[in-house]
């Protein structure tokens, strides 16, 4: 097994259709079509996405009790760009290339403006921990999830 | 009881040893100058006057210690910094007529009746209240929740009643039954 960092592909590309990247019982993250993302590696591997686009964020944080219903739902548009880790095979087929069109929609000048807000915001997330390659976020691990404050 | 009322307790018994010793000096001076006083109504009326005054006492005191609330009366002991005061706040008199307004409606109590049960998404709802149109029920469940009796789950639609939701609920059917019996008796 070799220790690895996780790093960006030089790849953008963008969301063919709007894509519900997670649907659980409390949960739900979507993004509308021309997304722009960047694939997330460890070794030769895609591993995740760093995402940037309209997208929402819907999060049921109640719990019911005997004593009643206590919590609220939050429903919110992620405006900034976020990290997806984990089983990310079925989004793949819903990608392809991004032109400088999805790029300045979203305010960046060019490709490398992209990768470098991504680039930030995957220091924050992952430091310099580097990690198993064939360890992690398997396709039995479920997914991850960082925002931007 | 109040120092107040231990006070005029205490003022009391020293009046009455004092007119005892007035008594029996008076008697032994009838019995030694042939000389007869009727203090007799002197005496119950004074007591009467300070007995009235202690009732009073106690009367106050015990409405300061009482507290009459939805679960019933509350004795609050001791002398410590009121408990009382804790429930004597600021009433926002539109904010509870708002409140109630949501709850009374019969339709709006028959959902918090259902809800109270469990969450329902809304074709449970209007399964069992099948007297309620669609859009009805809908507009309902939205004065409910508006009043933060009700809360939607977002992601999967489920309406749930909510902890305040619960408690008006039973204190509105509780104040019914208590107003209903009132009336047989």
């Amino acid at each position: 097994m070799i220790l690895q960092q996780y790093r960006l592909d030089n790849t953008i590309l963008k969301t063919t259709e709007a894509l519900k990247l997670l649907q659980s019982e409390r949960a739900i993250i979507e993004t509308d079509g021309n997304t722009i993302a960047v694939p997330i590696k460890l070794g030769e591997e895609t591993k995740g996405y760093i995402f940037h686009g309209h997208s929402k964020l819907v999060l049921d944080t109640i719990i019911e009790t005997k004593q009643g219903a206590m919590g609220k739902s939050v429903e919110k548009e992620i405006k900034e760009p976020f990290l997806m880790l984990g089983k990310t095979k079925d989004i793949q087929q819903h990608l392809s290339t991004a032109n400088i069109e999805n790029l300045t929609a979203m305010g960046y000048k060019d490709g490398k403006d992209f990768i470098a807000k991504a680039e930030e915001l995957l220091r924050r997330f992952s430091g310099s921990r580097k990690v198993w390659i064939h360890d992690c976020y398997c396709n039995a691990s479920g997914v991850i999830f960082a925002f931007s404050k | 009881m109040s120092d107040e009322t231990k006070e005029e307790i205490k003022k009391l018994r020293e009046e009455i040893a004092n007119l005892k010793d007035q008594l029996k000096s008076l008697t032994e001076q009838k019995k030694s100058r042939g000389i007869y006083i009727d203090i007799g109504n002197n005496v119950r009326n004074y007591v009467e006057d300070v007995m009235e005054s202690v009732a009073e006492g106690i009367n106050s005191e015990l409405e300061r210690c009482i507290f009459i609330g939805p679960k019933g009366m509350k004795i609050i002991r001791g002398r410590g910094p009121s408990q009382y005061e804790e429930h004597t706040v600021e009433v926002d008199y539109s904010k509870v007529s708002e409140l109630m307004s949501a709850l009374g409606q019969e339709h709006r109590l028959r959902i918090l009746g259902e809800l109270v049960k469990g969450g329902k998404y809304i074709n449970e709802l209007q399964e069992k209240l099948s007297e309620i149109t669609a859009s009805t029920l809908s507009s309902h469940l939205n004065i409910l929740e508006e009043a933060g009796l009700v809360v939607q789950e977002k992601v999967r639609g489920r309406y749930l009643i909510t902890m305040p939701g619960r408690i008006a609920y039973k204190m509105a059917l509780r104040i019914t039954r208590f107003v209903e019996r009132g009336y047989q008796e």
